[in-house]
């Protein structure tokens, strides 16, 4: 009789309390998902570093005959100016930094132009001559660009030495600051469930106070009488977080797998289901955690005995 | 008269309640009372005079704002509730005014609940069928709550609080809501149970009830 009026109560109280249930269930639901989507956003943000980084290059611009910029003065780099970058390339300072580098020629770079701008209008005003002649530096370890930038500048005929990961930055800070912005989100709901378990749990002890009141008599203890309250929340935070994880598995399959990856065609590797099988026990973890959270505001409050 | 330890001791009892923005309210002040085994004692006084209050401070429900309880000569100052929670499951039978049963359950299991938080609901349920016998339901055992008359759920709770056998009865209004005929057998039920050796505490204002205890305080 002991478990059955227990479990009992708590199918009485789901009952009563439909709608904060379903509410309840919603909230975490919502707040979960925005949770679980954060964690795959900076899991693909450290997959896109990992893969990016390792391609991005440092170029050396050499001067062209109509830059002022840098250290030109509108002559072309002389041979002389190449052969000084290349030696400093490969003098003991910088060698051991560099994985390996190579030269593009004015008429490397053009080709180069006209294949990634084929259909644009600009390929026809490009001529060979206008486009910088560069060295093109793979560092064994990308975030060493650094030395090469400080070394390199100021020899003369380079116009610029330019680190191809600020590119890069710029696109991960967008995405950072998309998960932070899901993660704000995800604390907010999380607060708003907390409450509304909270309350509910409050609602449900007030539709029973004469109930409890009589166990109270008859010598219940404390987690007698509260634990078919805590298991009210529980369940509801335990529907919230399964649906979140489904929810977090139907987006990377359907959406990530399915629509990006075609629709981008990207050779970047994407987020996929056993990286989503990582966030689901998360995400229930961080419900259990919710619904204790609640539960004990709520005992502390109003389930005093 | 014997000279045994009181089985519950009140002494020099004050029950205040806070009030936001008002005056703490006084509604009992140095109350004295030696509840003995086998005899009925009745707390006397019109509605609001803190009849419920003492009950509850004497039944462990409430600690007393000050002064001090005691059950078979132990305080309960120094006990956890859950420890006076314990204690009282076997030791005071509880009877709130109306009579409060929980929907849902049959006549039976309701008079089974004590039974409940310590797994001998199998165990009593021969005793929970005698004392509804006795108590005059034994055929409504099996009807639920809303199927029984106010006096039949106050005997369906008397029967409840008297399940654990317990030292002490405490009963608040018993004859409140019920006509005189059955208001006068609940008395001699209670006399009866005060001479089987139980000691009954009652709050009334029927002048019926104060008249049958064995002695009584009217609180102002």
């Amino acid at each position: 009789m002991r478990l059955g009026l227990i479990l009992g109560e708590v199918a009485n109280g789901l009952r009563r309390n439909m709608s904060m249930v379903i509410s309840v269930i919603l909230v975490t639901f919502i707040s979960l998902t925005f949770v679980g989507a954060a964690i795959l956003l900076q899991m693909q943000i450290g997959q896109m570093k990992g893969y990016w980084y390792d391609r991005a290059q440092v170029a050396v611009y050499m001067c062209t005959d109509v830059d002022t910029t840098g250290n030109c003065t509108q002559t072309e780099a002389t041979q002389a100016q190449i052969a000084a970058v290349k030696s400093q390339l490969e003098s003991s300072s910088l060698a051991p930094y560099i994985k390996k580098y190579e030269f593009e020629t004015h008429d490397q770079a053009y080709k180069n132009f006209q294949a990634q701008f084929a259909d644009s209008p600009i390929a026809g005003f490009v001529t060979p001559a206008t486009l910088n002649e560069s060295f093109r530096v793979n560092l064994i370890n990308p975030s060493d660009a650094d030395i090469l930038i400080e070394s390199l500048s100021g020899l003369a005929g380079v116009q610029n030495v330019e680190d191809q990961r600020g590119y890069l930055d710029q696109i991960f800070a967008v995405l950072n600051a998309a998960s932070y912005t899901a993660i704000g989100v995800a604390v907010l709901m999380l607060v708003a469930a907390v409450l509304l378990i909270a309350t509910t749990i409050r609602l449900s002890a007030f539709s029973r106070r004469r109930e409890l009141g009589i166990m109270r008599l008859v010598g219940a203890s404390n987690r007698f009488i509260q634990t078919p309250f805590v298991l009210e929340g529980v369940f509801a935070a335990l529907v919230g977080s399964l649906l979140a994880g489904a929810a977090i598995v139907a987006i990377v399959q359907f959406f990530v797998q399915g629509y990006l990856s075609t629709t981008l065609q990207t050779t970047t590797t994407l987020v996929g289901l056993s990286d989503a099988v990582v966030v689901v026990p998360i995400l229930i973890v961080v419900g259990a955690a919710l619904a204790a959270a609640a539960s004990s505001v709520a005992i502390s409050r109003y389930l005093k005995v | 008269m014997t000279m045994a330890a009181p089985v519950v001791e009140l002494s020099d009892i004050t029950i205040r309640y806070e009030r936001a923005g008002a005056e703490p309210l006084d509604i009992v002040v140095g109350y004295d009372l030696a509840l003995e085994a086998g005899r009925m004692h009745c707390l006397a006084g019109r509605s609001g005079s803190g009849k419920t209050s003492i009950l509850r401070v004497a039944a462990g429900l409430v600690r007393p704002s000050g002064g001090d309880v005691a059950w078979a000569g132990e305080s309960l100052a120094a006990l956890k509730d859950d420890a006076i929670t314990q204690r009282r499951r076997d030791f005071i039978g509880y009877l709130d005014q109306g009579g409060v049963l929980v929907g849902g359950l049959s006549a039976l299991e309701n008079a089974l609940l004590p039974a409940v938080p310590g797994r001998r609901t199998r165990g009593l349920e021969p005793r929970a069928r005698g004392l509804l016998e006795r108590l005059g339901v034994g055929h409504r055992a099996s009807h639920r709550p809303d199927q029984l008359s106010v006096g039949e759920r106050q005997r369906v709770a008397l029967a409840r609080a008297l399940l654990l056998e317990p030292a002490v009865l405490m009963v608040d209004e018993p004859t409140a809501s019920l006509d005189r005929t059955s208001a006068d057998s609940v008395i001699d039920l209670l006399t009866s149970l005060a001479a089987e050796g139980i000691a009954v505490l009652v709050a009334a204002h029927d002048e019926h009830l104060v008249a049958a205890a064995d002695s009584r305080t009217t609180l102002a």
